[in-house]
């Protein structure tokens, strides 16, 4: 009788310490936006995933698709989504809007935007742009670089025009001479793919200055709510990072894996551009984003001046 | 019995009756006959309630009543038949909003349509039939009231000759078998002479019984009596009178 | 075959022949027009992807109407009980139909969110006009003798809607129907452009960003397909319900 008594009350125990063990170590449901539909740049996040690295964090993520080129933003300013993929300008000029975002993670820690154009049209320097019409991919980003390019570079007047995700397009199509935003790693190859020749200005060498070009924010609110998970994602993010360094062509399949309808040989094509880019560390530039902020206020990217501190770290 | 009295009114200038007097005796068939528009089918508005009058007073039975909307059966020109309902559906219609039990009902009409010769066409829509056995259909309706008091308005007038000869003994029926007070407006004098107890010719407006005849001969032989053939002539005659009066 | 759906069907082969031979004659790119062996290809290889994200819209389109018809039948069968609220409810009643649709869709991704109830209420919102304003004409629209007729038989006004009204107005509520049907089709499709992860709308994006071009015209067919389809079946249904015209 008092054996089976024992038994039955460390049953009783283990079962009780099992319950709370999972209910403590249920998975945190966290949701990220990306910035633009799945494509290399988004590589290490899904390297994450299915390697199980935000499962080891104890993260339940899911990965979000935008609908429009501003979705990303809009959402995390208003903790609708937990964590997005946005850009160090946008940041910039969102905190300088009073959007309050912070810095979380980094993702790729150079500039790719560049002003894309198709060779043989009569475009080899940036004053040939004069008069022309320029589309821009992100409203409230692209269009205002475009118009510190322009300032920088002595072009007068040109027609902006918003083309969202339809890039290749617009440009094969001529409905606009230019872009502004797409990537040197993407959008160059895309194009050399279906037989165009691309040519591009890239904003380092024509007065912008270096910047983070993917870097992950998450609101103000949703940080003061979930502090640990938040940091638990970029963990994750830099592991996946160090493991696509090392076994790049692992790393690879497994993006194809998780991201079936990515066209396999241009996205191969841009990985290798893409790789060298992959931030190195979690934790952003004080010294270069300030110096971008200061840019920005400048040539009026934005009209109230920027702290970065505010915005980056916690 | 049905009684008006003193019915008086007016559309606007148009003064339709004044001071309008009617009895019809109960059990009895009395028919109005006058010149178009004189005011008979507004009779019959104001009889129902569709139109208020300005004047006088209705009693059924020596009660007066504001009107006979909800009690007394009507047969139009127009069928009126729901074109989504079959014919014993459409029949039994009175008997559903009035809610009475419907088996009884369903049997009572069913029998009706085999004394009018619809028996095979109980279960059609109205689209699927003629003209005249819509008009049964409307006539077994009409049976199917509860009421004591029947108003015809012009009910054959919409049918071609032979078959309403065959609906007219049909009508007969109304009050030999299933003791009715009727009054109908018609326009045909033969039609009058052949069913009514009582003709009332009237007058163009302001309308008033101009000519009133008993017709106490059995119904039966009616079609050949000379007698009638007389009245019907007069009548014509009249009618006629007033017809160039008015041009 | 009659002689028009002949016509019908040569109109049809010489826009595809046409169309086919455009796309070889100026060698126009497959990601700004594909040619119409590539759509019809595409269709039936990527009928696996197509088919889920089809599940998607059909389910939020059938929802939306279903969802109209709750509010749009008792709200116009109110109009019709009450001419106070006709009066009331008419300036909203036109205003549904004349707020431009793509307006409310970020609105209503906002507040609702990137899954199901956004688009069931977009749809639903852009059908409420007709079928509310065809039911009510049904309803206006019975002989005023049926009425005079029935109230001589001691029916009173719930007993009229119920034996009369109601099944006199029914073929204006199936017109009404049809064209909501496929007009529901578009309010889906917006609220899905605007903010969803699945659905024929969100794949069009997704594809046309890709330059997967020949997808996304693969997208348009089979929503053109769900289109008619539906509006077959309303107009099925329509004959059963109406046996009597």
């Amino acid at each position: 009788m008092k054996n089976s008594f024992k038994v039955l009350v460390s049953i009783v125990l283990v079962s009780f310490f099992l319950l709370t063990a999972s209910s403590i170590c249920a998975a945190q449901k966290v949701t990220v936006m990306l910035d633009w539909f799945p494509n290399i740049d988004h590589l290490p996040i899904y390297v994450a995933q299915q390697e199980g690295f935000f499962g080891d964090e104890g993260l339940d993520v899911t990965i979000l698709t935008p609908s429009s080129t501003t979705d990303a933003l809009k959402l995390v300013a208003s903790n609708n989504v937990d964590i997005a993929v946005s850009y160090e300008p946008q940041v910039i000029i969102g905190a300088s809007a009073g959007l309050k975002i912070r810095v979380v993670g980094r993702l790729v820690e150079h500039p790719l935007s560049v002003l894309l154009f198709l060779k043989g049209k009569g475009i080899t320097n940036p004053s040939d742009l004069e008069g022309k019409t320029i589309g821009y991919t992100v409203p409230g980003m692209m269009d205002v670089l475009m118009e510190a390019f322009a300032k920088i570079n002595g072009i007068k007047s040109y027609e902006p025009i918003n083309v969202g995700f339809s890039i290749v397009q617009s440009l094969v199509a001529r409905k606009v001479d230019a872009i502004m935003g797409p990537y040197k790693n993407y959008e160059t190859v895309e194009l050399e793919e279906k037989g165009y020749q691309a040519g591009w200005f890239e904003l380092n060498e024509w007065g912008i200055p270096d910047y983070d070009e993917l870097v992950f924010i998450s609101g103000k609110k949703t940080i003061e709510e979930k502090p640990k998970a938040i940091e638990g994602f970029t963990r994750a993010i830099d592991r996946a990072i160090s493991r696509t360094r090392k076994d790049p062509q692992r790393a690879l399949e497994t993006y194809f894996s998780a991201v079936p309808e990515a066209p396999r040989e241009m996205e191969s094509k841009a990985f290798a551009i893409t790789r060298p880019l992959y931030a190195h560390s979690q934790t952003c530039d004080t010294k270069e984003w300030q110096e971008f902020a200061d840019f920005a206020l400048r040539y009026g990217l934005i009209e109230k001046k920027v702290d970065v501190t505010a915005i980056l770290g916690k | 019995m049905l009684s008006v009295s003193g019915l008086t009114k007016n559309f606007e200038d148009l003064s339709v009756m004044k001071g309008f007097d009617l009895t019809v005796p109960r059990g009895g068939f009395t028919t109005l006959i006058g010149p178009s528009g004189c005011g008979k089918s507004t009779l019959f508005d104001i009889l129902t309630g569709v139109f208020p009058r300005d004047g006088g007073r209705i009693s059924w039975l020596g009660e007066d009543v504001s009107d006979l909307m909800g009690s007394a059966a009507y047969m139009q020109q127009k069928d009126l038949l729901l074109p989504w309902l079959s014919l014993i559906d459409n029949a039994l219609l009175p008997a559903k909003i009035a809610g009475i039990d419907e088996d009884n009902s369903r049997e009572k009409a069913s029998a009706l349509f085999g004394r009018l010769g619809l028996h095979d066409f109980e279960k059609y829509i109205p689209l699927k039939v003629s003209g005249g056995m819509r008009q049964r259909c409307a006539l077994v309706r009409t049976l199917m009231f509860e009421h004591e008091l029947v108003l015809l308005d012009e009910p054959l007038s919409s049918l071609d000759a032979i078959t309403r000869r065959s609906l007219q003994s049909l009508l007969l029926l109304l009050q030999s078998e299933f003791n009715k007070t009727i009054l109908m407006i018609t326009h045909d004098i033969e039609e009058a002479l052949l069913l009514s107890d009582e003709l009332l010719v009237m007058t163009p407006m302001p309308m008033r019984i101009r000519e009133r005849f008993v017709l106490e001969m059995p119904k039966a032989g009616r079609s050949s009596n000379p007698e009638l053939l007389k009245i019907k002539e007069h009548v014509l005659e009249e009618l006629e009178g007033d017809l160039n009066a008015t041009i | 075959m009659r002689r028009s759906n002949w016509i019908s069907l040569l109109i049809v082969v010489a826009v595809i022949a046409v169309w086919e031979f455009a796309c070889g004659w100026f060698s126009i790119p497959d990601f700004i027009l594909p040619a119409p062996t590539e759509v019809i290809k595409t269709t039936i290889v990527k009928a696996s992807l197509l088919l889920p994200h089809a599940g998607v819209t059909a389910l939020e389109i059938i929802m939306g109407i279903v969802l109209s018809l709750l509010v749009a039948v008792p709200i116009a069968t109110v109009m019709f009980a009450f001419p106070s609220m006709e009066r009331a409810l008419s300036p909203f009643l036109v205003a549904s139909q004349a707020v431009p649709v793509f307006a409310l869709a970020p609105l209503l991704v906002i507040w609702l969110g990137y899954g199901l109830a956004s688009k069931v209420l977009m749809a639903a919102i852009i059908i409420f006009f007709p079928i509310t304003v065809s039911l009510l004409e049904g309803y206006k629209n019975c002989d005023r003798e049926y009425a005079v007729f029935f109230g001589l038989m001691g029916a009173g006004f719930w007993k009229k809607l119920r034996l009369l009204y109601w099944p006199w107005a029914l073929p204006y509520f199936f017109s009404g129907l049809k064209v909501g049907v496929t007009v529901a089709t578009i309010g889906a499709v917006i609220g899905e452009w605007v903010g969803a992860q699945r659905g024929l709308g969100y794949l069009m994006i997704q594809a046309n960003a890709r330059l997967q071009v020949s997808l996304v015209f693969a997208a348009i067919l089979w929503l053109s397909v769900m289109g008619l389809a539906m509006w077959v079946f309303v107009g099925f249904l329509e004959k059963k319900v109406i046996y009597w015209k």
